[in-house]
């Protein structure tokens, strides 16, 4: 017999919706909201692994990538003001990033006419710190930028990492252009 | 490094040596490696201290000679082998280094790229990144955002944001002042387009115009004065001295000063206040030109009622007494003359007014026209050289239209004044006239009376007499009687002279 008093509840977490993410003051009273970043990290490659060894590493990475993108555009749409100006948003998603303990988000170089843009992030929670493997491994992070770009301008942008902390720099720039 | 050294390593790395930058080592040249370990077998073994002074004079060479540093792995003994690969690696990563620092330091954030993997270059890689972003930051500043803030950069975000703050809150008070100037200097604008007056600045040095509230020809009723009256306030712009003839404000009428005072329908009097100032280190002339063609008519109204009699033309009984303080007061020498017209009550009740109107305008123009005669024409009197002389005995007027413009003006500016060397006739009331004759005695003035009423006599009808009573004053131009009392003896003798005429008449009657 169904639940009427549940119909409106989700029927399955493995369909992202924000609301999903849950209460995370009242269930973690104690323990509070945040974690280790060793514990994302703990998340994220292990997730990696079992992707890359059913799927291939391209194919794992596209879904890290795709992940990211999602979560990219579901912050923006609920944390960021995607009315404000270019400058004010850049600002916030700078200030955002920081409050989230994702990075810190330095801008390089934009152009308004075509929309390109350099940007980098600094103390990234995926990967400064890891061993140098000489790889990009920030798709995910791609996939996030570009999901925010994207819920803002409303244009479809491709980001692509290009060095990394893995590849041996200390921060990871990633450049977008709009498709 | 480039391929070609990452190839060369990577063959030596196959001889068994742990490989450096193993990720570019290719299938095909992996193949190749017995095959160059064996050429290398075949070259004469280096002694182990040639090896090592080799290995040294690589390093000496990549830190203080740079252009200068090469080695051959090969040429090493096979135990040297890595570990030159590894200078190797290590020369070519402080290359890569020093390459980025060099471009670093000159500014270009660009930079030469570095090899994947290159850890020693990554601090660098950092600082130019960082560099880069505040390179954007202060980009954006210069384009008005005040939004961005660095974080995390120690003193540095310190500074860069307490200048971003500091360089908002100023362009947001610039901002307001200038929003505030702008605000003011459209309502002057509007202002200054929506007020009557034309408001045009020139440069003084070029004539050129700084400012104009509108264009020449909405001022000027004929536009085909426009490039006239241009030309006249540039010509008067590039000639101005304002310390010598010049004051500060200088009023001119057009109908006294310009090529505009021209008769017609389009006649238009314009005033114009100069006002010289100093704006954005031009120096500059203000015109303000108004049009008081209006005004002018309006005040010659006003001034013929208050000034003329309307039925005679001659000057009002407030003109004359006015004028006749004023020459008093100057010490001027004089005749006063009270001129009572006979029967006028008679000839108004008998013939009614129209008569009696023109009982009055006869006496009026007797009095003018022989009075202008006197003045012009010559009878000995001893005003005549004088005021013929002065060139200014101008006829005294017949009525408003007759009047001159310099009487006009002079009445305009400052009320009746002076114009010693005319016969001023006033209306004093119904039937009573004063003259003022400059430069008269007492007996020529009596004489020209007599005269005039002789005339008047000669010329009546018979249904009755006109004629005139009329007693003189002179003023001697010697201080102690005011106009009132001069003129009061003046018709006390007047009655006297019309008693005595009355007993004449009378003794003569049958």
């Amino acid at each position: 017999m169904d639940n009427v008093f549940k119909s409106n509840e989700p029927v399955t977490h493995n369909v992202f919706r924000w609301e999903n993410l849950g209460d995370i003051k009242e269930g973690r009273g104690d323990l509070g909201e945040e974690m280790p970043v060793l514990v994302y990290r703990l998340m994220q490659f292990t997730m990696l692994d079992v992707l890359t060894k059913n799927y291939g590493s391209d194919q794992a990475n596209q879904l890290f990538r795709d992940a990211g993108y999602l979560a990219g555009t579901e912050l923006a749409r609920q944390s960021l003001d995607l009315t404000a100006d270019l400058d004010s948003f850049i600002a916030q998603l700078q200030k955002t990033l920081e409050d989230l303990k994702i990075g810190i988000l330095r801008m390089e170089a934009f152009d308004p006419e075509s929309g390109e843009l350099v940007l980098t992030v600094g103390q990234d929670l995926d990967c400064s710190g890891l061993p140098i493997t000489n790889e990009t491994v920030c798709d995910y992070d791609e996939g996030f930028i570009a999901g925010i770009l994207e819920a803002y301008t409303g244009k479809h942008y491709k980001v692509r990492e290009i060095d990394c902390w893995a590849s041996g720099d200390r921060v990871c720039r990633f450049k977008g252009v709009v498709e | 490094m480039n391929d070609d050294e990452q190839i060369g390593s990577a063959t030596l790395s196959a001889t068994g040596a742990t490989a450096p930058v193993a990720p570019v080592v290719s299938a095909a040249t992996a193949a190749q490696a017995p095959a160059a370990a064996t050429a290398g077998a075949d070259a004469p073994i280096m002694s182990v201290a040639a090896a090592i002074e080799t290995l040294f004079d690589y390093l000496k060479n990549v830190i203080y000679y740079p252009q200068r540093a090469q080695l051959d792995p090969e040429s090493l003994p096979a135990d040297f082998v890595t570990f030159a690969q590894g200078l190797l690696y290590f020369g070519n990563s402080v290359a890569e280094m020093r390459a980025l620092a060099d471009d670093i330091a000159r500014g270009r954030l660009e930079g030469s790229p570095t090899s994947p993997g290159n850890e020693l270059a990554s601090d660098l890689k950092s600082l130019q990144a960082t560099l880069k972003h505040l390179a954007w930051q202060i980009n954006q500043v210069a384009k008005g955002d005040y939004k961005q803030r660095v974080s995390f950069l120690g003193e540095l975000s310190e500074a860069v944001n307490n200048m971003i703050v500091q360089l908002g809150e100023r362009t947001a008070s610039l901002e307001q002042t200038a929003e505030t100037l702008r605000e003011n200097n459209d309502m002057l604008i509007a202002l200054a387009e929506h007020i009557d007056q034309w408001i045009i600045v020139l440069d003084r040095a070029s004539g050129e115009t700084l400012y104009s509230n509108r264009e020449t020809g909405e001022t000027l009723n004929d536009p085909v004065e426009e490039d006239r009256l241009r030309a006249w306030l540039i010509e008067r712009a590039l000639n101005y001295n304002a310390s010598s003839d010049e004051r500060l404000i200088k009023e001119i009428s057009f109908d006294e000063a310009g090529p505009w005072d021209v008769p017609g329908p389009n006649r238009q009097f314009l005033q114009i206040t100069l006002n010289p100032f100093t704006w954005q280190e031009h120096k500059a002339l203000t015109f303000l030109i108004t049009d008081i063609t209006e005004e002018k008519r309006r005040r010659e109204e006003l001034e013929s009622v208050a000034f003329f009699d309307a039925l005679t033309g001659a000057y009002s009984r407030h003109y004359g007494m006015n004028l006749l303080e004023k020459w008093l007061a100057q010490g001027e020498c004089f005749a006063i003359c009270f001129v009572d017209m006979d029967n006028l009550k008679y000839i108004n009740d008998s013939f009614g007014h129209e008569a009696g109107d023109e009982y009055i305008l006869s006496v009026s123009n007797k009095l003018q026209s022989g009075a202008r005669a006197t003045a012009m024409g010559g009878t000995g009197l001893g005003s005549e050289t004088e005021a013929s002389a002065s060139g200014s005995a101008t006829e005294v007027p017949a009525s408003g239209d007759a009047r001159t413009d310099e009487t006009a003006t002079d009445a305009e500016v400052a009320g009746p004044v002076c114009v010693i060397s005319e016969i001023v006739l006033s209306r004093l009331g119904g039937d009573e006239f004063m003259l003022l004759c400059p430069g008269w005695s007492k007996q020529e003035a009596e004489c020209w009376l007599e005269d005039v009423r002789s005339q008047l006599v000669a010329e009546s009808g018979d249904e009755c007499q006109r004629s005139i009573s009329y007693g003189v004053v002179q003023a001697d131009g010697k201080a102690g009687h005011s106009g009132s009392e001069l003129l009061a003896q003046a018709d006390e003798l007047m009655y006297e002279y019309k008693r005595s005429r009355k007993m004449e008449r009378r003794a003569t009657l049958p």
